[in-house]
């Protein structure tokens, strides 16, 4: 992978990396297989609050 | 920190109250800078929360005694010595970001925060040490030295602001500039025994800051009381044209109604996840804090946020891939200029899937949505910062229970990733200490916007309680 990334990885640091990704990706993994769920399908990457919060606000939510 | 010392006694001002005795003249700017200044000089050697110091800050000090006493209040912060996280620029003065990469580098402007913190009379005192570009929670730096905890010098200040937390908390500074992303100013908070905000995403300007991870950067004070950091918080909240993140939101009044009590406060848990894997004193100290709330007349509920569980998956993706992003030439060019642990960070950050990122971000709409449909039965929500006290410098793993060692940076974020994914403002305070007299914070997380009720129940909790007047022992 690293690659495809185009990112010089040498072998004395591969395992180092390796480590954290194993443990990272099944997690991510898995937040990816529930996002893919169908009763999520709708939302949208949003981090922006562009207005404060108020009763009708959170009756929509 | 005797008291019978004058230059003790300004020492253990607060804010605001140095702020009254400047305004009356009964003390001068110049008193605070050289208390401060001398205060830098005995514990930094020991402590290294300062990568620079200014000793120009004494003319500055001069320069704000001049004007006060002809009559000239520059604003809420005149006279007042304070300091920055060094990843925020100040023009022609070093911003290294705790970096090799950037050891050199003298920014042509200073940040936005640093310049409305400038008009309103604030008086710089250096730019503080910090984890190496933000990027994990030790503040153990590799090129400008660890940071270490006022409280026991041999255990860690957390991070990334380690250095601002250590510097309030000394007394090296009245109060001083962190930012946060993932928990990077209430995790030094509440380990250094502090208080500190990250604001709603999009309150206060990131114009002029390094960044870290662009969708959930945050910069916020970092002070000894709630009110003092209300006072700078009122100084730098609001949009700025030259960062289009910040939202176009009035701002709140912070100060007028902070001490109205949380009488009436309905205050959310929830048991199932922030009141798990805990130590035991952390646990204690927040459950002792809950009953002060319901003491001063707040409501507890329990709350259910039912996909809370795969935030920090979420957070490490998010906080790995857009680091990479912004330093993906860097770490071509010159990988050697990093630490060990950025480093490897950053390469790992490479090496996750664009879709991982994307349901990464997915997911925090999700989660924003379950928290705002809480707000329905609750105003806040109370927690502990993190489930542990301060560990042994150097250390990269801890143990929470069970004797079980844990990867530090999944257990430091455990609970201050939730406001850093849903973008909610939190505010961090003391709420005790441990056996071996280490510090313990709680988060008070806040609807959007609305840092005012934050500040407010901060404020009604130290009211009756003693954790934010305790000296560390150094």
């Amino acid at each position: 992978m690293a690659a495809y990334a185009a990112l010089p990885l040498e072998p004395s640091r591969q395992a180092n990396v390796a480590a954290i990704l194993s443990v990272w990706i099944p997690n991510a993994n898995a937040l990816s297989t529930k996002m893919s769920a169908a009763q999520y399908q709708s939302l949208v990457p949003a981090t922006l609050f562009t207005h404060p919060a108020t009763p009708e606000a959170e009756a929509k939510s | 920190m005797s008291s019978k010392n004058p230059q003790n006694q300004l020492l253990n001002l607060s804010l605001t109250e140095a702020r009254r005795l400047v305004l009356k003249k009964e003390i001068s700017p110049v008193d605070l800078v050289d208390a401060a200044l001398d205060q830098i000089a005995r514990l930094d050697p020991t402590l290294r929360a300062y990568i620079s110091v200014y000793d120009q800050a004494r003319d500055v000090a001069r320069a704000a005694e001049i004007m006060m006493m002809s009559g000239h209040d520059l604003g809420p912060l005149h006279g007042i010595p304070l300091a920055l996280k060094d990843n925020i620029a100040l023009n022609g003065l070093k911003t290294t970001a705790g970096s090799k990469v950037l050891a050199d580098w003298l920014p042509d402007a200073d940040a936005t925060v640093a310049a409305r913190l400038r008009s309103a009379g604030g008086i710089f005192l250096g730019k503080l040490n910090m984890h190496e570009f933000a990027w994990g929670g030790t503040s153990d730096n590799p090129h400008y030295g660890a940071v270490r905890n006022p409280w026991n010098p041999e255990r860690f200040p957390a991070g990334s602001s380690g250095g601002s937390g250590v510097a309030v908390a000394a007394r090296m500074c009245w109060g001083a500039m962190g930012t946060d992303t993932g928990g990077s100013i209430r995790l030094p908070s509440a380990i250094n025994g502090i208080v500190g905000i990250r604001p709603t995403y999009g309150r206060v300007s990131n114009h002029g800051i390094i960044p870290l991870a662009w969708s959930m950067d945050t910069a916020g004070p970092m002070t000894r009381t709630v009110e003092d950091c209300a006072l700078m918080f009122s100084v730098i909240a609001g949009p700025d044209a030259n960062d289009p993140t910040t939202a176009h939101v009035p701002v709140q009044d912070y100060l007028t109604g902070i001490h109205q009590g949380v009488k009436g406060l309905r205050i959310g848990v929830v048991p199932d996840y922030f009141f798990q894997h805990l130590q035991p004193p952390v646990y204690a100290a927040i459950k002792s804090a809950l009953e002060t709330f319901e003491s001063l007349g707040a409501e507890i509920k329990e709350v259910e946020i039912k996909n809370i569980h795969g935030n920090i998956s979420a957070q490490l993706t998010i906080e790995s891939a857009e680091p990479s992003t912004y330093h993906q030439r860097w770490l071509r060019e010159r990988p050697q200029d990093y630490g060990e642990d950025v480093r490897t960070l950053l390469e790992v950050g490479e090496l996750l899937l664009a879709t991982h990122y994307l349901q990464a971000q997915r997911y925090r709409t999700l989660l924003r949505e379950e928290f705002m449909a809480a707000f329905r039965q609750v105003d806040v929500f109370v927690c502990p910062t993190l489930p542990f006290t301060a560990t042994k410098v150097g250390a990269m793993t801890v143990v929470i229970e069970n004797g079980i060692e844990e990867d530090m940076l999944s257990a430091i974020m455990q609970f201050t990733g939730v406001p850093s994914l849903t973008g909610l403002p939190s505010l961090a305070v003391p709420c005790g200490f441990d056996f071996d007299g280490l510090p313990v914070g709680m988060q008070i997380i806040g609807r959007p916007f609305d840092e005012a009720t934050l500040f407010q129940a901060g404020a009604a909790f130290q009211s009756i309680t003693d954790f934010h007047l305790q000296t560390p022992p150094v």
